[in-house]
């Protein structure tokens, strides 16, 4: 009896929550003003972004990763200022199946005219998105991508054929290339053009009435299965008519590709799952110890304490005087201005671009869907899917951002477990330089084995206990593997700005916020209050020095200043002390930064609820760890 | 017998899923009754990656369980 992977007829939730920053206008005002729509739509990974970017000269997220693209940028075509371009994320389908479908759905409804990007190498699975714009009655335009790989594959595409059959104009690019998208960008060029040939309807699928009596017979699940069917029967004969193979088939090649056999290595549990180590290990060496440590040593110590900090504590200086609550609150030891810049600046900038630059190459190169594929038959256990693996991978680098990232993932529930999973047992970069340090007083390769082993095992019972008690079921995996290839510099640069200009942009009022607000309990003294308040609970309950309460206190300002603080206490603590206290620091509350993100992307309650059994979960958990190292004294 | 039983580089022709959701999301990706599937890699208790029209998709051990290759006579997948 085989598990149903969802109760038939039973569609996953859509979250009602906006995920996307609304175009500025909608269509109708757009159209009032003289506007013309178009709305890119298409498969994931054919090159929907490559193709945005070309007609807009904005930079939407181009990788080898299905499924990056979860807001919906947009903007002016740099060609044609009458031109209102809007990209989507992609999918297979418009079926109500997920967020992004829902989203993409209302797009291309509101547009004037639907540019599909299709990839030529996967045309019958890309036409069935094409056939079902056209059945809703969408003015399309087809765009066939990737038209080199094509000829590779030895096969020939009928292009006229293939516009005759679907009854819209059908265009072939190569948008990688420097002038790829020139053609549609003639095309377009010729907008607003009520009479041209390319606002012809399409030929519906036979068999259907199109428009909106098509999209009413889908809302029912009955008849969609049947629509369906009748599509993708449609479509395959289309295909069948159009694309032919140059070279008879009996000549195909024995020998595999470079690229393939990599891709077939890196799914190998023992080959894929050495590299893995060996991804993350170098990650560490890159992100944790060069860029954490020395890039950080300089732009936080010598640029930021060094040249910028002290002219903005001189000028505030000026006008209040140094011992004043509002010189402390502006440039003290937590100022808004002083330490926010230096935190912004000085450390998450240099992480964050370095992180970037390291993820870009990864996910160019289509190693990640394969990580994914590998991780899959854990984290389904936990209730999510391989898809998964890469916020828990950027966990490691900072866990805000990785919670931003979250968004690529299907479901909400998902999104709980995963965004649970990063406050709780993922050390960020910041934190592992130290804990690396700390190590070594705590009796370095046994200890790193005992607390690699507490992690692992609080990461699995905590998703495992979320998979139980959330409503609903994880989502299966069903993701497209891209081909291997060799990352593109000028994307990778491309990319890792875009991005990490984002995330400062989105993250930076959130820490001035949070600093603010340590800011005023450190200068009216609550800080000393609430680490008097710890004090007993350190010494009795996780048998620590009193003076430890100060680290756990920092902890919450920024996660490294907590482990920092326990270094610098360094001989005073046992082994059995320095591990029980490195523990509870990592599970001890997330960072000011990733305690707003959280409050943003999970709402006011969700976030409370994490950061609450964040505080539990360390506490019980150090105080577990504490008594277990007495009784039992391994270290 | 599920496409679990496959072996690394054996070819099946799929049969309609039975479960309606995942016939309709297979179905727009290209997997339909008669799709023809190559097994190109098998993570043990976990997603199997099939090629299928030139392209490679993962598909979770949950869905492989739901899913049934056509007899065919000429090809023993025992």
């Amino acid at each position: 009896m085989p598990a149903p992977v969802l109760p038939p007829n039973v569609l996953p939730p859509v979250a009602t929550a906006a995920l996307t920053t609304p175009p500025p206008m909608d269509a109708a005002t757009r159209s009032k003003a003289g506007l013309v729509t178009v709305v890119l739509a298409g498969n994931p990974n054919v090159g929907k972004s490559v193709v945005f970017n070309a007609l807009t000269g904005l930079y939407a997220n181009v990788s080898n990763f299905p499924g990056t693209t979860v807001d919906t940028p947009h903007g002016r075509c740099k060609h044609n200022d009458r031109i209102f371009i809007q990209d989507t994320p992609g999918v297979y389908g418009l079926s109500g199946l997920s967020d992004e479908e829902t989203i993409t759905e209302a797009a291309v409804l509101d547009a004037d005219i639907v540019v599909n990007v299709v990839n030529a190498t996967t045309l019958s699975r890309d036409l069935f998105f094409t056939q079902q714009l056209i059945d809703y009655g969408c003015t399309v335009l087809v765009v066939v991508n990737q038209m080199d790989r094509l000829a590779n594959t030895q096969q020939q595409l009928d292009v006229e054929r293939l516009e005759t059959l679907l009854g819209v104009t059908v265009l072939p690019l190569v948008a990688t290339h420097a002038h790829g998208v020139t053609p549609l960008i003639t095309l377009l060029n010729q907008l607003p053009l009520e009479a041209n040939a390319i606002t012809q309807a399409g030929n519906p699928c036979p068999g259907m009435v199109p428009g909106q009596p098509a999209r009413n017979a889908e809302a029912n699940p009955a008849q969609r299965m049947h629509a369906y069917g009748l599509r993708r029967k449609h479509i395959n004969a289309v295909v069948a008519n159009t694309l032919t193979q140059t070279t008879p088939s009996t000549t195909t090649p024995t020998s595999q590709t470079l690229s393939q056999r990599l891709g077939t290595w890196c799914l190998n549990p023992l080959i894929g799952g050495v590299s893995l180590l060996g991804v993350l290990w170098l990650l560490y060496q890159v992100v944790g110890v060069w860029v954490a440590g020395d890039l950080v040593n300089f732009t936080e110590g010598t640029i930021m304490l060094g040249w910028v900090i002290p002219p903005i504590q001189w000028a505030v200086g000026q006008v209040f005087a140094t011992d004043s609550w509002m010189y402390k609150l502006l440039a003290g030891e937590f100022g808004v201005l002083t330490m926010s810049i230096q935190y912004i600046y000085g450390v998450l900038f240099p992480l964050v671009l370095g992180f970037y630059v390291y993820l870009s190459v990864l996910e160019d190169s289509g190693y990640l869907p394969r990580i994914a594929v590998l991780s899959d038959t854990i984290l389904s256990r936990i209730g999510l899917n391989g898809r998964a693996i890469i916020p828990m991978i950027l966990g490691f680098g900072c866990v805000t951002m990785a919670t931003v990232s979250t968004r690529v993932l299907t479901s909400q529930r998902e999104r709980t477990i995963a965004s649970t999973l990063l406050a709780v047992t993922i050390p960020c970069s910041a934190q592992l330089a130290v804990i690396m340090a700390l190590m070594a007083a705590a009796g370095g390769f046994k200890a790193w084995g005992v607390y690699l082993v507490i992690l692992s095992a609080l990461f699995c019972a905590i998703g495992a206990a979320l998979n139980l008690v959330l409503p609903g079921k994880s989502t299966p995996l069903v993701l497209d593997l891209p081909p291997m290839r060799l990352p593109q510099l000028t994307n990778v640069a491309q990319k890792t700005w875009v991005r990490t200009k984002a995330f400062i942009a989105e993250a930076a009022p959130l820490f001035v916020l949070g600093s603010a607000i340590v800011g005023v309990l450190h200068v009216f003294g609550a800080l000393t209050v609430i680490q008097h308040w710890l004090s007993p609970l350190t010494e009795q309950w996780l048998l620590l020095p009193g003076e430890t309460a100060t680290a756990f206190v920092m902890g919450l300002v920024r996660r490294d200043f907590g482990a920092a603080g326990l270094l610098a206490m360094g001989d005073t603590l046992t082994a059995a002390q320095v591990m029980t206290a490195l523990v509870t620091i990592t599970l001890f509350v997330p960072c000011i930064a990733s305690a707003a993100i959280f409050w943003k992307e999970r709402g006011p309650g969700e976030a409370t609820a994490i950061l609450l059994g964040s505080w539990a979960i360390a506490f019980g958990m150090g105080a577990i760890v504490a008594r277990i190292l007495a009784w039992v004294p391994i270290l | 017998m599920s496409l679990l039983t496959l072996l690394v580089g054996q070819t099946a022709t799929l049969a309609a899923p039975s479960n309606p959701y995942l016939q309709i999301q297979l179905m727009r990706m290209g997997l339909s009754e008669g799709a023809q599937l190559t097994l190109k890699s098998k993570v043990p208790a976990g997603p199997m990656v099939f090629e299928c029209n030139g392209t490679e998709i993962a598909l979770g051990h949950d869905i492989c369980k739901q899913l049934h290759p056509q007899p065919q006579p000429h090809l023993s997948l025992t």
